[in-house]
């Protein structure tokens, strides 16, 4: 990416902590993504995973703590902002507008981001949009489904849509919810490899939350373990598995005895 | 010193009617989730059944009480059944569409229900005064008040009290609660949510006659009172939280100060206090001081 | 792309066509026309907030104030011109809208309807106090000269007439590029998907906040030439069964294509015509009897009108070609 300052990491992310009521859902998280990473982020239920993507992409306002975007504070910045400067996100249930057809979902999602090349007053039903949104499809493997409406389309494609259209700025960082969550199990493996094909060509930063252990050995390059809003273990995928709270509360197999 | 308990007194008997005029609507977007402009038409019905009944009772003799007695069962029983009529022929049909087609089918239902009160009892105003000018007046600090504003505001509150008593303290009421909360899963508890929604709504529209029972010996009864009742009660149980007993109280209170301190210090201004204590009120508090924020999941 | 848009084709040749008729119209049949185009202005402001779907119960609100700039610049300023009234009503309806956008761009629902009517009242509650407005009589309205052309007595008819039929042509063509364009597509999304709007980079309160005052503009166009046409101007025009009408106009004629809320005016007067023949103290009887009718009959249809938005006649299959709206 043309913006790229080794210096400062993409994201940073200094005693994060966010409460509802008394109940602390994040609990002062450091955390520092470099250029290029695909960090996965694991832990249970009510870990603090979604609370901490929703801080990072602009959706809730931490109690305490800063978020750095290539070394600019965004704390408390609204996403639509984010979403400019380049962050995007992806969602649990994916975000789509439901009445239009795939194509159609693209083709808003592009002509609202890339609205400066042409004029948001400009014709919607336009042939170089329609162009530019079936190449964004196909660069996902979704071309094929372009003329759907969306509330037809499978969970799998509609979980490939929804990051098509949040990508659709060509961003520095991706923040994935869950992307295979609701998946079908044939389908997962052939979704997240989409992804990393995907972002490993643009090269772009990638944090993203899972379930799928398998998943997370497999395209992580670093994981990041949330234990009842902390981080408890950060750093290559090996290292993390071998942690005992990590094997024995997310992972839910314990480690052989003496092996931690 | 005067002034201000002049204020106190003009407020509060204004923030009980306010109350009675509000009470219903907020009861009925609890249950039904709909804000029912028929409620202005449920009102005007009631004060013409109430101004109605007066006239007759006091043709065949009978004293201020009895009138009023007859005026108010009279508003309530013919509310109600208007209600149960219309729940069960229009609203019953409606409750899977989009709120906005709703709120325009209450309103279509106010249009008929004002050209059927014109049609029954003609344009002229009827006027009701005997029960109100027959109680006198009671001696408050160094004023002199109607009697019968005062038992306004005592009506008010027995309302209150007794719609409190119904919601927390009877089985009818937890249900009703229930359904407020969620009402699918009310349903699944074996709730019978249909019936609730009935009930509510006859009791809202009872509540709305009764309002205007309770107000006419007070003014002339005209053609057009309900419009400005159901943009006030509106403002009074936005304020407050719409669905919020609670909050209904408040807001009539807020209000009925806010335009009595209007009235007798700005006279200019009073038609806005009402407008701009709830605007000031939704630009803090978007959704009204006692209403449960509505979390968005993503 | 190349080819003529159909709606503004249709449109450009109802316009002429209608201007070369008229004096072979009834007076009646002109008058209604005449009212039915003002009053649809409006009701277009209220299809388009509808697109997000938002229900606007306050559209009177800047009928009034367009109604207001056409008598106000006679009475103040001496003007009469009729291109000077609709700007001046315009200018200050974008200045109110502009200023009640930023309180009830962020309300949805029911609470965007009753906040928009309580707008309005608040504006009818002070008028008919006030004697800039003419209090509860309004003020009169002269006949309208054309940028220092005054028709004579027997020509002034016509040239409301057309006046009035072009007027609309242009907001109606307007209007449907805008709804047409970028923007008009992220209106609809709005109703469909709030959160993905925002996480595209785009405020959803400020493309209401346009869209509030683009209504707006609609609606005080409409207000000048229903003043022009009645000749003159009075508080009730802000009163909320004002606004309810227009919204009337779109639930009985859809939401799909600029032309439909004409229809549904040109609909709505005549059965005001006509009920006001028959049943002359009941009017708001049959209205009210009337628009629950449809919403109970034709559930289907207005399911479409609210929920659907209309979408349902675009085609599935979104290409590059023109997508053809038809009318309900």
């Amino acid at each position: 990416m043309t913006r790229s300052r080794p210096a400062a990491p993409v994201l940073e992310c200094r005693g994060v902590a966010k409460s509802f009521g008394g109940f602390a859902a994040a609990n002062a998280i450091d955390l520092a993504v470099s250029e290029g990473e695909v960090v996965g982020v694991i832990g249970s239920n009510g870990a603090g995973k979604t609370t901490l993507l929703n801080i990072v992409s602009g959706h809730l306002k931490p109690t305490k703590g800063k978020v750095f975007f290539r070394g600019e504070d965004v704390t408390g910045v609204p996403s639509r902002t984010l979403a400019r400067k380049g962050i995007a996100r992806s969602f649990q249930v994916p975000q789509l507008f439901p009445t239009l057809s795939a194509l159609e979902n693209m083709m808003l999602a592009l002509s609202l981001v890339a609205a400066p090349r042409k004029s948001i007053l400009s014709r919607f039903d336009d042939a170089d949009l329609a162009t530019a949104a079936r190449d964004a499809l196909d660069h996902y493997g979704i071309a094929d489904c372009a003329d759907s409406l969306v509330s037809e389309l499978p969970q799998g494609v509609r979980k490939l849509l929804d990051i098509a259209m949040a990508t659709s700025a060509e961003p520095d960082l991706v923040l994935l919810d869950e992307p295979t969550s609701g998946v079908s199990s044939e389908e997962k493996s052939d979704v997240m490899q989409r992804l990393a094909d995907r972002f490993a060509a643009t090269g772009t930063t990638v944090v993203f939350i899972e379930h799928d252990m398998d998943i997370v050995r497999r395209y992580a390059s670093r994981v990041v373990a949330l234990t009842d809003g902390s981080v408890i273990a950060d750093g290559p995928p090996e290292e993390v598995f071998a942690h005992a709270t990590v094997a024995d509360v997310i992972v839910g197999e314990p480690l052989p005895e003496g092996d931690a | 010193m005067n002034l201000a308990l002049i204020i106190l007194v003009d407020g509060i008997s204004y923030a009980g009617w306010l109350f009675l005029v509000g009470i219903g609507l907020t009861l009925v977007f609890g249950v039904l989730r709909l804000v029912n402009i028929a409620h202005g038409g449920f009102y005007a019905i009631g004060a013409y059944v109430a101004a109605y009944a007066i006239g007759a009772a006091a043709s065949y003799g009978l004293g201020a009480g009895p009138q009023l007695l007859l005026a108010f069962a009279g508003a309530v029983v013919v509310g109600g059944l208007i209600g149960f009529l219309v729940e069960r022929t229009v609203l019953v049909r409606l409750y899977d569409h989009p709120e906005v087609l709703v709120l325009f089918a209450t309103y279509a239902l106010f249009l008929i229900l004002e050209d059927v009160t014109k049609l029954v009892w003609g344009g002229a105003s009827l006027y009701a005064f005997q029960p109100r000018n027959a109680f006198g007046t009671v001696a408050i600090g160094s004023l002199s008040y109607p009697v019968y504003d005062v038992a306004t505001v005592v009506i008010a509150v027995l309302v209150a009290l007794g719609t409190w008593f119904v919601l927390n303290r009877t089985r009818t009421g937890r249900c009703v609660t229930a359904v407020v909360h969620d009402r699918e899963m009310s349903a699944a508890m074996g709730v019978n949510v249909s019936a609730i929604m009935t009930g509510t709504f006859v009791v809202g529209s009872m509540l709305g006659a009764l309002a205007g029972a309770v107000t006419a010996p007070k003014i002339a009864v005209s053609p057009g009172i309900g419009v400005e009742v159901i943009v006030l009660a509106f403002a009074v149980v936005v304020i407050g939280g719409l669905g919020s007993i609670g909050g209904a109280v408040v807001g009539a209170l807020v209000v009925g100060l806010a335009r009595a301190f209007a009235t007798h210090l700005f006279p200019d201004l009073a038609v806005f206090a009402v407008y701009a204590v709830m605007a000031v009120v939704l630009a803090i508090r978007p959704y009204g001081l006692f209403a449960r924020p509505v979390a968005r999941k993503i | 792309m190349r080819h003529l848009d159909p709606t503004i084709l249709v449109v450009v040749l109802g316009a002429a066509a209608l201007s070369f008729a008229q004096p072979h119209m009834p007076g009646w049949v002109v008058y209604l026309l005449q009212i039915a185009i003002a009053a649809s202005l409006p009701a277009l402001g209220c299809m388009i907030l509808l697109r997000s779907g938002l229900l606007s119960f306050g559209q009177g609100l800047y009928y009034f104030i367009g109604a207001y700039g056409v008598a106000l610049v006679h009475a103040h300023l001496g003007i009469s011109d009729a291109f000077l009234g609709i700007l001046a009503g315009a200018a200050a309806s974008i200045l109110v809208a502009g200023l009640v956008g930023f309180f009830i761009a962020r309300y949805r629902g029911i609470f965007f309807a009753m906040l928009t009517l309580a707008i309005s009242m608040v504006v009818y509650g002070m008028a008919v106090k006030m004697d800039l407005f003419g209090r509860s009589d309004g003020l009169n309205v002269p006949r309208l000269s054309y940028l220092g052309f005054t028709p004579s007595r027997a020509w002034a008819q016509t040239s409301l007439f057309v006046f009035c039929v072009w007027v609309w042509a242009v907001f109606g063509i307007a209007t449907h590029l805008y709804l047409r364009s970028r923007f008009g597509k992220l209106l609809t999304a709005i109703e469909d998907n709030e959160t993905r709007v925002e996480y595209l980079g785009w405020s959803v309160r400020h493309a209401v906040h346009i869209n509030t005052i683009v209504a707006a503009v609609l609606g005080s166009a409409g207000g000048a030439l229903a003043a022009a046409s009645a000749r003159y101007a009075d508080p009730s025009l802000a009163y909320w069964t004002t606004s309810g009408e227009f919204v009337f106009i779109v639930l009985i004629a859809g939401q799909a294509n600029v032309l439909a809320p004409l229809f549904g005016s040109v609909f709505l007067e005549t059965l005001r015509t006509y009920a006001a023949a028959f049943f002359p103290d009941e009017w708001q009887l049959v209205l009210g009897a009337v628009m629950l009718a449809i919403i109970l009959f034709l559930p289907k249809g207005l399911g479409h009108l609210f929920a659907l938005a209309g979408r349902a006649l675009r085609p599935r299959r979104a290409t590059a070609a023109p997508i053809e709206e038809d009318r309900t």
